[in-house]
């Protein structure tokens, strides 16, 4: 009877140590957890500047004529389907539609910022403008590189554009190699 | 003899407690070893972080200065007011006896990267012709950047528009306050 207490006992001794170790455990992963994930924020914010400077970047696009566009007025023209009077000085014709040149822009700023090839920095990027309502696309994603797994750090950013009670969403994600 | 029984068993009791404590003390102290020596490896990686942080703080502190901001727009540079900034060749003062520098920064470029271009660098004699401001330095980059928006008044068949382009802000921290 006694042995049988003593051995309770030790048991108990053993769970508490246990437990405490647990514990600790616990805390530990926790402040690693907390302090790795400050990175991720931080440049997603820087992702969410460049959709911003991206927006308020001044297109070829007149609409009327000598009224150069900003992307942001241009996926508002786009949506409704409008079509440039010039562009950069020069009569555009039917061909140069607002999503046309804005597409053009888009691409052009995505290559001259991120660059992907072989041994950058930037694995591949997927620039996607669509309705928020139904999801629908209203141009074509921009993509660059091939979008298989992200080993590194994959971020993500999107800013709403409102044209005639409709919102539209652009939205970018950008995988980096570690 | 039962009580030398009852002294040698609580003896064996006492050396059992000994070694028991000894065994979660040096366990707690391998515990903490390893936390301290993870915690030194970090400590340079998180002092660059933070660096990093401060700086990339400054670069959004920076682009909306009122010496540098276009018309109260977020994120976006006026490429006139730099130019006229341009002509200071010195990024320090002295106040109160000691020496600051302007905005905490040793050296500011501004590269416009698209519509895409060779690096010209702006003087008086080139400007608006050009695509690389360069203010208190004369590096062709620094470590913290910001994308922000290099915008200019324009005037095109009698309209003035303004025209933003895309463009990278790098700042180099100064040492000094």
């Amino acid at each position: 009877m006694r042995l049988n207490k003593k051995a309770q006992e030790e048991m108990v001794g053993f769970v508490l140590i246990v437990v405490i170790v647990a514990i600790i455990a616990v805390i530990f992963l926790g402040i690693s957890l907390r302090n790795s994930g400050g990175d991720v924020g931080d440049e997603s914010e820087k992702i969410g500047s460049f959709i911003d400077v991206v927006s308020q970047t001044t297109t070829k696009c007149e609409i009327p004529t000598a009224h150069f566009q900003d992307v942001g007025d241009l996926i508002s023209k786009c949506s409704q389907g409008k079509l440039c009077d010039g562009c950069d000085g020069e009569t555009c014709g039917t061909t140069k539609s607002a999503c046309e040149v804005l597409k053009n822009t888009l691409t052009e700023a995505m290559k001259s910022s991120y660059v992907v090839s072989e041994g950058s920095y930037v694995k591949y990027y997927n620039l996607t403008l669509y309705y928020e309502l139904d999801n629908e696309l209203l141009i074509e994603p921009i993509i660059m590189g091939p979008q298989d797994n992200c080993l590194g750090d994959l971020l993500f950013n999107e800013r709403p554009v409102y044209s005639g009670g409709e919102k539209i969403k652009l939205s970018l994600e950008v995988c980096f190699n570690n | 003899m039962s009580a030398l029984l009852n002294n040698k068993n609580g003896q064996l009791k006492i050396q059992q407690m000994i070694f028991m404590l000894l065994a979660v003390t040096l366990f707690f102290i391998l515990v903490g070893l390893f936390f301290v020596s993870y915690k030194a490896t970090n400590l340079q990686k998180e002092v660059a972080s933070l660096k990093k942080d401060k700086a990339d703080g400054l670069v959004g502190r920076i682009s909306g200065n009122p010496e540098f901001t276009f018309e109260g727009k977020s994120n976006a540079i006026d490429a006139d007011k730099l130019m006229i900034l341009q002509t200071e060749n010195k990024y320090t003062f002295v106040e109160n006896g000691r020496r600051k520098a302007f905005w905490g920064v040793e050296g500011i470029i501004v590269r416009k990267i698209y519509p895409l271009g060779e690096d010209i660098e702006c003087t008086r004699d080139n400007y608006p012709d050009c695509n690389l401001i360069k203010l208190f330095t004369n590096e062709n980059s620094a470590p913290s950047s910001s994308f922000v928006s290099w915008c200019t008044k324009k005037n095109f068949q009698g309209v003035n528009y303004d025209k933003c382009e895309l463009a990278e802000l790098m700042i180099k921290e100064s040492e000094l306050e």
